[in-house]
């Protein structure tokens, strides 16, 4: 049931998380946005790093989540492939677990500089649940 | 697209009456060859941005539009301040004033052939570009301000470029009102790490071979020919325009409906232009085009001179 997966738009691309819970489908799609730019196996889960957010709904949530992860790759030039999510009503405590870029290892395909609204959804499905949005590359 | 939804006022003009919450027709200017294959969201797009308040005349799209965030890529919609008109953080979009700048570089395919492999590993080595490439420029908080406020004139008087270039920019290099004060610390962080570098995805430096000129004339006032070597850059505001977007694009969401607005796309979120949240936007905006038509401007200029400036050494 815990997975992740891509879905197309246009130039950019989807990133879509699958959980038994909602924070597991967070963590999942935080993955997600790790695959993007990078295969998250060759991610080390070497340094710690948290992450805390809150929002007045799930979905402005999962975007915050999504692009305070992207401001730390930016910042710390890490990747992540390691995440626990914590979620209190709308509030997310997280850590993420990475190491830092290795443009020869990592062979990074892509930056990617926001997650944005398009395709935003935070849904119950009959399995568990599924977070995603379209993030821009 | 089903041109059943439009009314064909002309040959390239396709209107859609308004219907519902839009306050203005929606045009699309285009052939009917690119109305069929034009992806069906553009329509909903151009009615959506139809319906932001203070909307003048009408929401356009241009010939190359398709599918964006909240407008249509290739949108054009113009708002009366006095009338309640908005500025929407997700219509100006995340990579503030991207562009692409071509430079002519005098030479033709005749002189570069034989060097062709050596001048792409040169351009490669000398141009910092891909994710978590870093440049050689340092800025510190102050030095950041005045980059943010000055744009291309702050990097032509620091010996990036001549007031030559100046002349070929917008606004002579510098946007009025770029207010360095209404963006984050978290966007100067990001755009501290990336001052002149390309970026990656689609921002690129490429040496192209003219092959083709369509119009004679207009060629001709660029000194543009058939076989003449042009280097062409796309560039952005990267991090730090997707930082202010992403910043301000919630801010909007969240006091839409204290301003009685009705997002019809979240994406759309905009404040009137007249609000302190809308003028917060448009100084942090103006700041980021720096971050593009100037810090883009600079920083096309930033990438090549940091190659001429590697090679000299």
């Amino acid at each position: 049931m815990k997975r992740w997966e891509h879905f197309s738009h246009q130039a950019d691309i989807g990133v879509r998380g699958l959980g038994a819970t909602m924070a597991e489908a967070f963590e999942q799609t935080a993955l997600a946005l790790t695959a993007v730019i990078a295969d998250p196996t060759d991610v080390a889960p070497s340094e710690m790093i948290r992450i805390s957010c809150d929002a007045p709904d799930a979905e402005l949530l999962l975007v915050d989540w999504l692009n305070a992860l992207i401001y730390e790759m930016a910042t710390r030039h890490m990747l992540f492939s390691r995440f626990d999510v914590h979620l209190d009503g709308n509030r997310l405590t997280a850590k993420a677990w990475g190491e830092t870029l290795d443009t020869a290892r990592h062979r990074p395909a892509v930056e990617v500089k926001g997650a944005t609204y398009t395709e935003l959804e935070v849904v119950q499905t009959a399995d568990g649940w599924l977070a995603q949005c379209v993030v821009d590359v | 697209m089903d041109l059943a939804l439009f009314e064909h006022k002309s040959e390239f003009e396709w209107h859609i009456r308004p219907f519902g919450k839009m306050r203005v027709p929606g045009v699309i200017f285009a052939s009917e060859a690119l109305m069929r294959e034009m992806d069906a969201k553009v329509y909903e797009q151009v009615t959506n941005v139809a319906m932001l308040p203070g909307i003048v005349r009408s929401s356009f799209a241009m010939p190359d539009a398709h599918w964006g965030y909240g407008f249509p890529i290739g949108g054009v919609a113009a708002f009366d301040a006095d009338a309640g008109g908005v500025v929407s953080a997700g219509g100006v979009g995340f990579d503030i004033s991207c562009g692409v700048r071509t430079l002519h570089t005098g030479l033709t395919i005749e002189d570069i052939m034989a060097v062709k492999e050596r001048l792409a590993d040169a351009l490669y080595h000398a141009i910092p570009a891909g994710m978590g490439s870093t440049g050689t420029i340092r800025l510190d908080d102050k030095q950041m301000n005045s980059m943010l406020r000055g744009g291309a004139r702050w990097a032509v008087e620091r010996g990036f470029g001549t007031t030559g270039d100046l002349e070929r920019i917008e606004e002579g290099g510098c946007m009025h009102g770029a207010d360095p004060a209404q963006v984050s610390e978290q966007a100067k962080k990001r755009q501290r790490d990336e001052m002149g570098t390309l970026g990656s995805g689609n921002h690129y430096l490429e040496i192209q071979q003219v092959t083709d000129v369509y119009q004679p004339d207009i060629a001709a006032a660029f000194g543009v020919k058939p076989g003449d070597i042009v280097v062409s850059i796309h560039c952005g505001s990267r991090g730090l325009g997707h930082q202010i977007g992403t910043e301000f694009l919630r801010r909007m969401v969240m006091a839409a409906a204290g301003f009685g607005i009705e997002l019809p796309d979240r994406e759309l979120a905009c404040a009137p232009i007249n609000s302190p949240l809308g003028q917060e936007y448009l100084g942090a905006m103006r700041a980021g085009i720096p971050g593009s038509r100037n810090v883009a401007v600079y920083r096309r200029r930033l990438s090549i001179c940091d190659g001429v400036a590697d090679r000299r050494t």
